[in-house]
């Protein structure tokens, strides 16, 4: 258990070497929600889930922050991980030198993103509060970190396909912005209701969200079994792509 | 040779061609056709879709992004490349010059990509102000990338918050879609508020008017930011990146 401890310290030290990683946690997510915040028009929207009306109609301001909240907190979430995988690629073969085994190298690194995540999910949540009027805060808060823990496998995963950091960069911010700003926004995305959009990564989480804001017949919990069986996915393809790059 | 070098990397490919083509498809095909108003600089009252309006605005957000990265790369990149040069016979003017047209055929090659891409997916049938407004919004932003490139040399960070502000500026904050943000008198302040006025106003007003003027403030900011991107230089406040 030490060794986890102090390997996960030393995670968190190569992190805040890095000082630009460390402005990004504070500055990116705060900056995208109150950009979005301002953006949104003073007005009520008509706003279908679930197949029902959402009823008080909530404000376009509402569901701009929810949106941007979540984009800030995924991209900071992908970004983080992207980077602590690529170093993680560099530092396995000397931490098995100086006697780690991969159980504790992966414990240690799992413990740093987790704790990572926490802390910008808590972040972002106290900082969205100002604009929305939250009836379920556990409900809220969980859709907002299981989304940041499957970005976050998710820039592991892309850790693992690019040879260079500026490609990863590209790539992780193309495929989090479609997500969660543009797929995922009732306000302008014509692809919203759509079967198929079940399959995108933010899908649930962001329902989980809207369900612990608005008043709707669904509780938030009730598709949480699908974010995790997404997140179970995405584990299993990081392992795969790792044990193929290894051999 | 900077060609080549160029070309050798796979995130200047995929930043050149494949990132315009994605903004500019994803654009399209996520955004529902609505219709929807909102006020030119002019004065004037426009009523146009809402798909046509991302569209275009998306077109030149793919330009400004694609020109940031590139006016940040090639300042990196080459401010080494260049010493060598220099010590092997080539003179700082041929260097220069070399390097600027590289960026300009790299930058026409994207430009005509959005281009052309936007005009078939848009019902809008103007090209004129389209190509212009490219064109200003390519310059502006290559200055912008040299000036961070001047400021924070590091690839990782530079390239992240040139593609984080360019997205936040002419998609969320001089862009019709950001209706209330965009309504605000500071936001012509931004870089990319006047080229977007000039695709608007030529893109959904029957009587198009004031292009001169916003060229001329386009290349006003364009100056500026080189001067201070100039100016930056010289002073040496170039942060220490790690290698």
């Amino acid at each position: 258990m030490s060794k986890i401890i102090f390997l996960s310290n030393q995670f968190l030290k190569t992190l805040y070497r890095d000082k630009f990683l460390v402005v990004l946690i504070f500055i990116l997510p705060v900056l995208l929600i109150f950009v979005g915040a301002m953006s949104a028009p003073d007005r009520e929207v008509l706003f279908i889930m679930d197949g029902q009306i959402v009823n008080p109609a909530p404000e376009t301001v509402e569901i701009s922050v929810i949106l941007y909240s979540l984009t800030g907190l995924v991209l900071v979430a992908s970004i983080i991980s992207f980077y602590l995988g690529m170093n993680l690629n560099k530092l396995v073969p000397r931490l098995k030198q100086y006697s780690y085994t991969t159980p504790q190298i992966i414990s240690a690194f799992l413990l740093v993103v987790i704790l990572i995540n926490l802390l910008i999910t808590l972040m972002v949540t106290v900082f969205s509060l100002n604009w929305l009027d939250v009836n379920d805060m556990i409900g809220y808060f969980l859709g907002l970190f299981l989304s940041s823990l499957l970005f976050s496998t998710f820039g592991l995963i892309i850790s693992k396909l690019v040879d260079t950091t500026a490609l990863g960069l590209y790539l992780i911010l193309t495929i989090s912005i479609l997500d969660t700003a543009f797929l995922e926004n009732p306000l302008f995305s014509r692809r919203y209701n759509e079967d198929w959009m079940n399959l995108m990564p933010a899908y649930y989480s962001i329902k989980m969200a809207f369900r612990a804001i608005f008043d709707l017949k669904e509780n938030w919990y009730d598709d949480i079994q699908f974010v995790l069986f997404y997140e179970a996915v995405l584990v299993a393809i990081y392992l795969i792509i790792n044990y193929f790059k290894k051999s | 040779m900077i060609f080549r070098n160029l070309l050798r990397q796979k995130s200047i490919i995929f930043s050149s061609t494949i990132l315009p083509i994605v903004i500019i498809w994803a654009t399209w095909w996520i955004t529902v056709e609505v219709p929807m108003t909102f006020e030119l600089y002019s004065g004037k009252l426009i009523s146009a879709s809402m798909l046509d309006v991302h569209i275009v605005t998306g077109a030149i957000t793919a330009m400004g992004i694609t020109s940031a990265i590139f006016g940040f790369l090639i300042t990196v990149e080459f401010a080494d490349i260049s010493k060598r040069l220099k010590q092997v016979g080539y003179s700082y003017s041929e260097i220069n010059s070399s390097i600027f047209v590289v960026l300009f055929l790299v930058l026409l090659f994207t430009s005509s990509i959005s281009v052309s891409f936007s005009y078939l997916l848009t019902k809008s049938d103007d090209l004129q102000g389209m190509i212009i407004a490219t064109l200003l919004i390519s310059f502006i932003y290559v200055s912008i990338g040299n000036l961070v490139a001047n400021i924070y040399p590091d690839v990782t960070a530079g390239s992240l918050i040139l593609l984080i502000f360019a997205f936040m500026d002419l998609m969320m904050i001089v862009n019709p879609m950001g209706e209330a943000i965009y309504e605000q008198s500071w936001v012509k302040f931004f870089p990319g508020y006047w080229p977007t006025q000039i695709v608007l106003e030529y893109g959904f007003s029957d009587t198009p008017s004031g292009m001169i003027s916003q060229i001329i403030y386009s290349l006003i900011y364009f100056l500026i930011i080189m001067a201070l991107s100039f100016f930056v230089k010289k002073i040496g406040v170039t942060m220490e990146v790690k290698k």
